[in-house]
């Protein structure tokens, strides 16, 4: 995925100044920075939720957001910091509905359900609606239901908000495998010695510009400028 | 330091928010009432003491009526037992009685009973309704000839019921709606009999059931409640400030209602795995959530057509054709609405299938909009009849694809359409503004969408 000069204003405040940068194909990005630096923002910019002012985004050096937004969508996975659950959908209707969205096969859907649910411990709960489930079960679902597609690009703000240690653990192998599997992984977290061991790249936002960028190894370096 | 009673507490609570009402009305009002505005006032409020003597005058001159109503008053008296409980009955779709706001649920976390908190607002309910029911008494005693006995009855048994019914409430706002429908059902039942054969002892058995309803319920009465709900409701209640809401422009909205079919054992079982029943289910859940919106729209449409259905002809056919615009332009941004809302707004959209499954529920809105159409053609029926109700049909339907596309590219971020197929939908309509006089138009115009190559697929053009 290329992101190049990319800008957004919402109101009169500018939260994306000029960022650029490349998500090569089986990378996994650390995007960090202090609260309210930008990092939900230039997701939800690149998912299209918030319209950007400037500047391109394009996946497989084919698909622009502005060209043909529906099959650059068709091709990004997006784990929001919050739950986005419907009351009115119990948990194997949201599945479901991912896959039905994705053009996941059937049988392709419910092996993958199967084996993330027990992964998740989430078994017994899928006829339930999200308002009977605890935040750290809703999470646990919207988790599933991001990793379903296979899509080239995945984006993740806080993945291990809410989870437990297991869940945690189980989360992270699930990502290595995206990763090794090829999909670009752009992951937003405070918790910087969890991905420490995940993610190869690292970007460091402050006031919605792109301060630095590199290796992991670099990992004191990220630790000075967040404590900045 | 000593602890603080749970009197104080609640009362520290009531003292807090009613400031903080208070300080939000006399905001708004600053906001609407300059000096003149004040003084225009001061005029109504003296005009409206001057018409309350009037009326007292009013009032004396139906002296014999007044007495006739005191007659039937008594004699229907034992009628207010059956009837009263009834709005507490249909209350309880909406509110648990007794208000327990977040704040006063927050007590609990502290060195609170909940259940003390809890009657400490029953009493203050209570209080209030006494109060008002004996400021309405007096007035109609001082105003009107109705003798105090009768009005003292009926406030005393307002009075009871509303004790008496504040617990069945309570409990019924926990229960599913069939429990509360039941209820309800056999209610009306009840006072249906009572009507039709006068039953001499009603006045005697149901303030009993009432009683032995409330002592069987009290040891239950905080078993299986739902606080998130009560104190969502609660807050609704009290901050949902009528005045501040036309003054703000802001709508105080009710919390989120959940269908009422949503534990039926059917919705629960995941799909047929098939776009098409995940996307009906998205769109009721979408609609749903919009629900007052589109009453207040369709509603409106519908009176705007149902007055000029009884007018000219030529004015009516206008009618009808800015009605179909404005109910196409509606449901063009309900369907753009339902992409940049909840969960569905982060999924990649198959806009095409959405298409076809929105198109069942405009028509649905369309056939209410389209009743007194529906009155007009039968009582202008003419051998015409079956070209205009199909040119009717064909509009719809071409409009339906030409608004829906210009959507789902807006959506996909195309800004091109195709014009040529939107200027075809307008002759439409003109056509129609027109069929009154010319009916041969009707004819002619349903020609041109036939024409036009495969009309009735349209699809919108994109790649994915």
């Amino acid at each position: 995925m290329a992101v190049q000069s990319v800008t957004t204003v919402i109101g009169d405040k500018t939260l994306i100044k000029d960022i650029t940068f490349q998500l090569p194909k089986g990378t996994v990005m650390a995007l960090v920075g202090h609260n309210g630096a930008g990092k939900s923002t230039l997701l939800k910019t690149i998912m299209g939720i918030e319209k950007k002012n400037h500047g391109k985004i394009i996946i497989q050096d084919t698909y622009d957001q502005d060209d043909n937004f529906l099959a650059f969508k068709q091709r990004i996975s997006y784990l929001p910091e919050e739950p986005l659950l419907l009351t009115e959908l119990t948990v194997m209707q949201h599945f479901q509905l991912y896959g039905m969205a994705y053009g996941l096969e059937e049988d392709e859907l419910l092996d993958k359900v199967d084996r993330y649910v027990k992964g998740f411990e989430l078994t017994a709960k899928m006829d339930e609606y999200p308002d009977a489930l605890s935040k750290g079960m809703r999470q646990k679902v919207q988790t599933i239901c991001a990793l379903l597609p296979d899509t080239p690009v995945l984006l993740i703000d806080e993945p291990f908000m809410g989870l437990d240690v297991f869940a945690m653990d189980y989360l992270i192998s699930l990502i290595h495998e995206k990763k090794q599997d090829g999909t670009s992984i752009l992951l937003t977290t405070h918790q910087l010695d969890r991905v420490k061991h995940l993610a190869s790249q690292y970007m460091l936002l402050t006031d919605g510009m792109l301060i630095n960028q590199g290796s992991i190894q670099d990992f004191d370096t990220i630790q000075r400028g967040t404590n900045q | 330091m000593k602890k603080q009673s749970h009197l104080q507490a609640f009362r520290l609570i009531r003292k807090n928010r009613r400031k903080r009402k208070i300080d939000t009305y006399k905001l708004a009002l600053s906001v609407v009432l300059d000096k003149t505005t004040a003084f225009y006032l001061l005029i109504l409020v003296v005009y409206g003491v001057m018409g309350f003597f009037i009326a007292n005058d009013f009032i004396n001159d139906y002296y014999e009526q007044f007495l006739l109503w005191e007659e039937i008053a008594k004699q229907n008296i034992g009628m207010l037992f059956t009837i009263l409980p009834l709005g507490y009955l249909f209350q309880s779709f909406k509110q648990p009685g007794v208000i327990l706001t977040s704040s006063e649920y927050q007590l609990s976390l502290l060195p609170y009973s909940l259940k003390k908190i809890w009657l400490l607002s029953s009493l203050e309910k209570w209080l209030k309704q006494l109060i008002i029911f004996m400021i309405m008494g007096g007035l109609v005693i001082v105003l009107t000839p109705l003798s105090f006995e009768v009005v003292f009855s009926y406030i005393a048994i307002a009075i009871f019921i509303h004790l008496t019914m504040t617990i069945p409430q309570w409990k019924l706002f926990g229960t599913r709606w069939y429990v509360k429908l039941g209820w309800i059902l056999l209610l009306l039942l009840v006072n249906g009999i009572n009507f039709t054969f006068h039953v001499p002892n009603v006045s005697i058995l149901i303030p009993l059931l009432l009683i032995i309803s409330n002592i069987l319920m009290i040891p239950k009465l905080f078993d299986k409640v739902e606080w998130a709900r009560i104190t969502e409701m609660s807050d609704f209640q009290i901050w949902s400030m009528w005045f501040v809401s036309k003054v703000s422009e802001v709508d105080f909205k009710p919390p989120r209602k959940l269908s009422i079919f949503r534990n039926l054992t059917r919705r629960k079982k995941p799909f047929q795995y098939e776009e098409k029943s995940i996307h009906h289910r998205l769109w009721a859940i979408y609609l749903r959530q919009h629900i007052q919106d589109l009453f207040k729209i369709i509603g409106a449409l519908f009176l705007l057509v149902f007055v000029f259905s009884w007018l000219d002809e030529w004015v009516f056919h206008i009618v009808i054709a800015v009605a179909i615009i404005i109910y196409f332009s509606i449901a063009r941004s309900f369907f753009i609405g339902r992409f940049e809302a909840d969960l569905v707004q982060v999924l990649p959209w198959n806009l095409s299938g959405f298409k076809d499954s929105y198109f069942k529920w405009v028509i649905f809105g369309a056939l209410i909009l389209f009743i007194p159409v529906g009155i007009y053609f039968i009582t202008h029926a003419s051998y015409w009849l079956p070209i205009q109700l199909l040119y009717l049909i064909i509009t719809i339907w071409y409009l339906y694809h030409i608004t829906i596309n210009r959507a789902i590219m807006f959506l996909n971020k195309q800004l091109k359409s195709k014009l040529g197929f939107e200027v075809i939908g307008y002759i439409l309509l003109f056509g129609w503004m027109f069929s009154w006089k010319f009916k041969l138009v009707l004819l002619f115009c349903i020609v041109i969408p036939l024409i036009s190559k495969k009309w009735y697929v349209l699809q919108p053009i994109y790649n994915h």
